[in-house]
């Protein structure tokens, strides 16, 4: 004779719901954290600071240098306000030397536009024999297609193995926000883009269907050109030893390109210090949205706010991601077409992702956020757009729809869209 | 030389004399027929008294052939020459598992005409979708056909499913039943489909859409919670769509008459939702990178897409088939049982057999 056992299926049920139950405790929400004044002042002194070689706030290391590109984390996040970006001026080179041989390995890095001792200048010739001995070319000489160039000409060749790009910097407002995104977030916003557009896949090089950078730990990269940077935290440590050479736990400085045997003393920069930095950049103010006070201009941002949406801009330039309202960005990398390749890793050392397939390829770029956008030029990754309109009329790759679309809007209607984006206000 | 004779539907048959004064069923109308002993054909052959199975096969409410219009029986043609013998292996009712494992070839017809049209309404729906909404200007007969395919053609996929269910479950054999050209049918089926699966399941299948899509990366522990979601709900919809056929009404799709069937199957209820969501995955993935192939590789997208639907048409016509049957068989069983036993079994709630 059987019967049944209301315990049985009492503890099917519940072991049912055991993973459930794990999971809603491991559950990863945005963590707002406190700042501490004293640290956030620290830190603003940090940011401001103009570094020196042997530097006495660089207790046991060289202090700048021996190569960098600015002497200060402020000299290039210093328009229009602190924590903003900056013009043409500071632009980073970068490098990819393409091996000549079957096997060989990839050289990259940064020519960086200064260094402490003459010694240790490094310029472009040193990368290449062919390249001209200097250490900042001007963007508009590089040999890329489209940079403006036809106006201008090229001023040298490129051998076909070298490939050269520049960065410009971008700004930090808002960066608190966008480092407590959680990378669910992200990885949601990849996943609305893939069924949006019929599960295309990232690769394709018409439809915005964009990627979350993977790194070898399972976080998502969110800051950088190429989202390579997991945290704010690990994006101020990398900065501060590629750009000023101020090697700390997380980064070591640089090496000059011409004395590859240079040896640093010390840390220039304890773990404490860069995060009284980084404290400092979350308490920079988020971008606001500015809307006109003639009512017939804020009609016209409204309208332009739809033509935004109806061209297609919003499928990449998010207007919300999670909990974040007026990003407009998805984080993701997007392929931006052949005309606005950069080769190269930032930082020297190719990028710390889960496997070589996932590496960012040389026309992929995270969608920049578009906060603070009218007072943030120049644009695209190496800054060669001067004007709004340009910016767009250069997507290419998956932004050619958009673009396309943009192009093909009536005058006034274009005029809308430039309003709405120039209502988008640094703090 | 063979016995002509006529079943009660208007059905002309032929038997081996061999079978003279034996059972059969009629291919058209699912109906006991009662083969005559070696003399002259008449209509309406009253057959021998039934036994227990067959008085439940017989009155089995599972009943789309009989209060439903006609179906297409493949069946029902006199097969090609070539066919007649695998056909044959059908005459017989599975017994084990394994022997549903051809009913898919039986069905290949079917099948096929499905996969093919299944495989260019996504291969089309994933290329031009997100050229739709630019596309106002278009005829209303372009909006008519983005908006009937789909509809026509998950219709069918239903009507498949629903026709190789309730035959199985009425212990059909020897032909392969579909909707043919019969569109309403497929808009019942359809119309069931959608019912059943909007009167529970859709919670667990949003459930785990939702969390699989907001959870990031999923890690194992993740896919065992999209997982035990996809079992409940796949669970809870196909023994609905059982419940519903047994007794043909729509208000047994409430929890308790799905508990009921649960009790009757007993594990085997378990082991078809396994299978369920077995196949649903596997199949699943494999056509959703099917799609994405075809966005890069369209030559080569096609025949991947066009054979994952293949195999998984084929996987799911077997399975739907297996659970048919089940209970077909525990019904039968049920009818068997000595009174005394029975009772005792359902007081006692087991309800295992």
């Amino acid at each position: 004779m059987k019967r049944s056992r209301p315990w049985w299926y009492l503890a099917v049920l519940v072991l049912a719901l055991v993973p459930a139950g794990v999971r809603a405790l491991t559950w990863s929400r945005p963590a707002p954290r406190d700042l501490d004044p004293v640290a956030v002042e620290t830190g603003k002194m940090l940011f401001t600071h103009e570094w020196t070689p042997n530097d006495p706030l660089a207790k046991g290391g060289d202090g700048l240098g021996p190569v960098f590109n600015a002497s200060s984390c402020v000299a290039c996040h210093g328009s229009p306000s602190v924590g903003g970006a900056s013009g043409l001026e500071h632009n980073v080179t970068m490098y990819t030397v393409l091996p000549t041989v079957a096997g060989g390995s990839i050289r990259q890095g940064v020519v960086h536009a200064a260094a402490s001792a003459p010694r240790f200048q490094e310029t472009l010739k040193q990368v290449d024999p062919q390249l001209p001995d200097t250490s900042l070319p001007k963007l508009t000489r590089l040999p890329a297609r489209s940079i403006r160039g036809a106006a201008f000409g090229f001023s040298f060749a490129t051998p076909a193995t070298v490939v050269l790009s520049q960065r410009n910097t971008p700004a930090l407002y808002g960066a608190k926000l966008i480092d407590e995104i959680p990378d669910r977030v992200i990885i949601a916003q990849e996943r609305k883009a893939q069924l949006q557009f019929g599960l295309a896949p990232s690769s394709s090089q018409e439809l915005p269907v964009g990627r979350a950078l993977r790194l070898p730990d399972g976080r998502v990269g969110k800051f950088g050109w190429k989202a390579q940077s997991g945290s704010l935290l690990e994006f101020v440590q990398a900065a501060c030893a590629n750009e000023l050479g101020l090697g700390n736990p997380a980064n070591a400085q640089p090496k000059p390109i011409g004395s590859p045997t240079y040896y640093a003393p010390g840390l220039d920069l304890t773990t404490e210090q860069c995060v009284q930095m980084r404290d400092f950049v979350y308490a920079l103010a988020r971008p606001i949205e500015k809307a006109p006070v003639e009512a017939a201009e804020r009609a016209q941002v409204e309208a332009g706010r739809v033509h935004f949406t109806s061209v297609g801009c919003a499928n990449c330039h998010t207007p919300n991601l999670g909990s974040v309202e007026g990003l407009y960005s998805d984080l993701l990398l997007h392929r931006m077409g052949a005309d606005l390749q950069g080769g190269g890793f930032y930082y020297g050392e190719p990028l710390p992702v889960v496997s070589a397939a996932s590496l960012p390829m040389a026309d992929e770029w995270r969608t920049p956020p578009l906060w603070g956008c009218a007072d943030t030029g120049p644009y695209m990754h190496d800054g060669r757009a001067t004007t709004l309109e340009e910016a767009i009329q250069l997507h290419g790759g998956q932004g050619t729809r958009a673009a396309t679309a943009f192009a093909r809007l009536p005058p006034a209607q274009q005029g809308e869209l430039i309003a709405f984006l120039k209502s988008l206000r640094a703090p | 030389m063979s016995i002509k004779f006529i079943c009660s539907c208007g059905k002309h048959l032929r038997a081996r004399e061999t079978l003279a004064g034996k059972r059969s069923v009629c291919p058209q109308c699912g109906e006991l027929i009662g083969v005559p002993p070696l003399a002259p054909t008449q209509r309406g052959t009253v057959p021998a008294p039934l036994s227990p199975a067959e008085r439940a096969r017989a009155t089995a409410t599972l009943a789309l052939p009989r209060s439903e219009p006609p179906a297409t029986l493949v069946g029902d043609r006199p097969p090609p020459a070539k066919r007649r013998r695998w056909l044959r292996r059908m005459r017989a009712l599975e017994k084990r598992w394994y022997e549903c494992l051809w009913f898919p070839l039986y069905a290949a017809e079917a099948i096929l005409i499905l996969a093919g049209a299944l495989t260019a309404l996504t291969g089309i729906a994933a290329l031009y979708w997100p050229e739709l909404p630019g596309t106002e200007e278009r005829a209303w007969w372009f909006w008519t056909i983005v908006w009937v395919a789909p509809f026509v053609t998950i219709g069918y996929l239903c009507g498949l499913f629903d026709c190789v269910l309730v035959s199985a479950a009425a212990g059909e054999t020897g032909f392969v039943r579909w909707p043919g050209f019969d569109l309403r049918v497929v808009l019942k089926a359809l119309f069931l489909w959608l019912l059943c699966f909007v009167a529970g399941p859709i919670l667990f299948a949003a459930a785990a859409f939702l969390f699989w899509y907001h959870a990031g990366d999923p890690t194992p522990l993740d896919w065992l919670i999209v997982l035990e979601l996809c079992v409940v709900g796949a669970g809870h919809f196909l023994l609905a769509l059982v419940a519903v056929h047994q007794s043909d009404r729509l208000r047994d799709l409430d929890p308790l008459t799905v508990g009921d069937v649960i009790r009757r199957l007993g594990p085997r209820a378990i082991l078809a939702t396994l299978g369920a969501v077995a196949v649903g995955f596997l199949f699943g993935r494999w056509i959703l990178h099917s799609l994405v192939i075809l966005h890069e590789e369209p030559i080569l997208g096609w025949p991947i897409l066009f054979a994952s639907w293949l195999a998984g048409l084929a996987w799911l016509t077997f399975l739907f088939r297996f659970l048919g049957i089940w209970c077909f068989r525990s019904r039968v069983e049920g009818e068997e049982q000595p009174p005394a036993e029975a009772s005792e079994a359902v007081f006692h709630g087991s309800g295992q057999r």
